[in-house]
């Protein structure tokens, strides 16, 4: 059965759907952030028609649910809080190729990550204005190489002395612990690249490094890794 | 025509309210009970009248209500700001359970037969609460056209899919997919509602 998305809208925010329409049209809108805006603003209006029908509940209902809430669990946030990435535009700006040329000259991971940049737009302006440059920066080297790792992937510009993490396959890490990166130096060592949030991530100053490592560490990272790499990319 | 142009939204009492609705939906994201209290005092009358209104049944009404209210608890920090309104976030949340709920425990038919009413339905005036965004509303929905109108309230207040209200309004399914997103778009306008 198609379902033409783009005339659902208003049964969709009434939930006047069925939930074959429902899933159809949520798919679509995860595409589709002007059709999720609309529906914002069309479910602004159907929460006031809850006004019309208000009414006083039963006072014992107050009772059983403040009681109820001191055994109820809260789902924590869906982010870890964690590291603001410290992205920089990285290298300078010589030899850059117009960024669409460049991700369709470039892998599935690059496309990914536009698309990414396409959506996080409009609703992360200014952190992704950082991220976004830099990831553009990377993406229009002409030295850029894809890498796929067990877990992830790395698109590595050395002109750039920059590298992009995406980690597609990477589940949820378990609460209160996050991804950290690390850069591994030649003779094994590693140094702190990071803790990973959503979406892709920029490390810089990769200078003489030769793989990239990945852990799982408690929430703030370490200084050092506490854990065994769950994946481990070479940079050359 | 409608040469009326005030909007309805140039009341100052429910505007101050909505945003501090956010507030305190931040405070229970890190698990202050008294915001809580607070909050439910301000939506427990649409939540349960909501659902009351879609489930009918009093007992149930009472469980999906308590239900919304231990959800809107439990998964407070996944509020998203940047969406809408925290008051669209609960309404949401439990019209969705109401019409879950009522579609699964009534069979068609008798979906059927409850819509001849549905469609004449007066509110019963029982502890009537928050009566200016009641008067507000009502006013607004005043300002749409029969088809809209009642498309829009027999899905909202009914739970009938756009299917079903095209077949007891005897109107197509284009038309009534069209005047569903006509009319809430009027609401939006008229209310003054914005998602940020």
């Amino acid at each position: 059965m198609r379902v033409d998305v783009h005339t659902l809208a208003g049964p969709y925010a009434l939930d006047a759907v069925t939930s074959e329409e429902r899933r159809a049209f949520e798919d679509h809108l995860r595409s589709c952030p002007s059709c999720e805006h609309e529906i914002d603003g069309l479910r602004e209006a159907t929460a006031r028609l809850g006004h019309a029908v208000a009414i006083r509940p039963p006072a014992y209902l107050k009772q059983q649910v403040m009681e109820r809430i001191t055994e109820t669990r809260q789902l924590p946030a869906r982010r870890n809080p964690g590291q603001r990435p410290s992205a920089r535009p990285a290298g300078a700006h010589q030899g850059r190729r117009p960024i669409t040329t460049t991700v369709a000259m470039l892998t599935s991971a690059a496309a990914m990550v536009a698309a990414f940049l396409a959506v996080q737009a409009d609703y992360r302006a200014d952190l992704a204005d950082r991220r976004t440059q830099s990831i553009a920066a990377v993406l229009s080297a002409p030295d850029a190489r894809t890498v796929n790792g067990q877990k992830a992937t790395l698109i590595v510009s050395r002109s750039r002395d920059a590298a992009i993490f995406t980690g597609a396959k990477l589940p949820r890490p378990p609460s209160g612990q996050a991804y950290q990166l690390w850069l591994l130096a030649p003779d094994g060592s590693p140094r702190p690249a990071g803790l990973l949030q959503s979406g892709p991530y920029v490390v810089t100053a990769l200078g003489d490094a030769t793989h990239l490592a990945v852990t799982v560490e408690p929430g703030g990272g370490s200084a050092l890794p506490t854990t065994k790499p769950i994946d481990r990319i070479p940079m050359t | 025509m409608d040469m009326r142009t005030t909007r309805e939204r140039d009341e100052p009492g429910a505007r101050s309210t909505r945003g501090e609705l956010d507030g305190l939906l931040e405070q229970v994201a890190l698990g202050d009970a008294e915001a809580f209290e607070a909050l439910y005092e301000q939506i427990a009358g649409v939540v349960y009248g909501l659902v009351r209104r879609v489930v009918r049944d009093p007992v149930q009404s009472e469980e999906v209500a308590q239900d919304v209210l231990l959800e809107v608890w439990r998964s407070a920090a996944r509020f998203d700001p940047g969406r809408g309104t925290a008051f669209a976030w609960v309404t949401t949340m439990a019209h969705r359970r109401a019409v879950d709920l009522v579609r699964s425990v009534e069979a068609s038919r008798a979906r059927e037969q409850r819509a001849v009413h549905e469609i004449a339905h007066d509110d019963v005036s029982e502890a009537v609460v928050d009566r200016l965004d009641r008067e507000r509303v009502r006013r607004c929905l005043d300002r749409l056209t029969e088809v809209q109108r009642a498309s829009v309230k027999l899905a909202y207040y009914g739970g009938y899919t756009h299917q079903e209200v095209a077949g007891l309004l005897k109107v197509p399914l284009g038309t009534v997919k069209t005047r569903m997103r006509d009319g809430l778009i009027k609401l939006r306008d008229c209310l003054g509602v914005v998602a940020e």
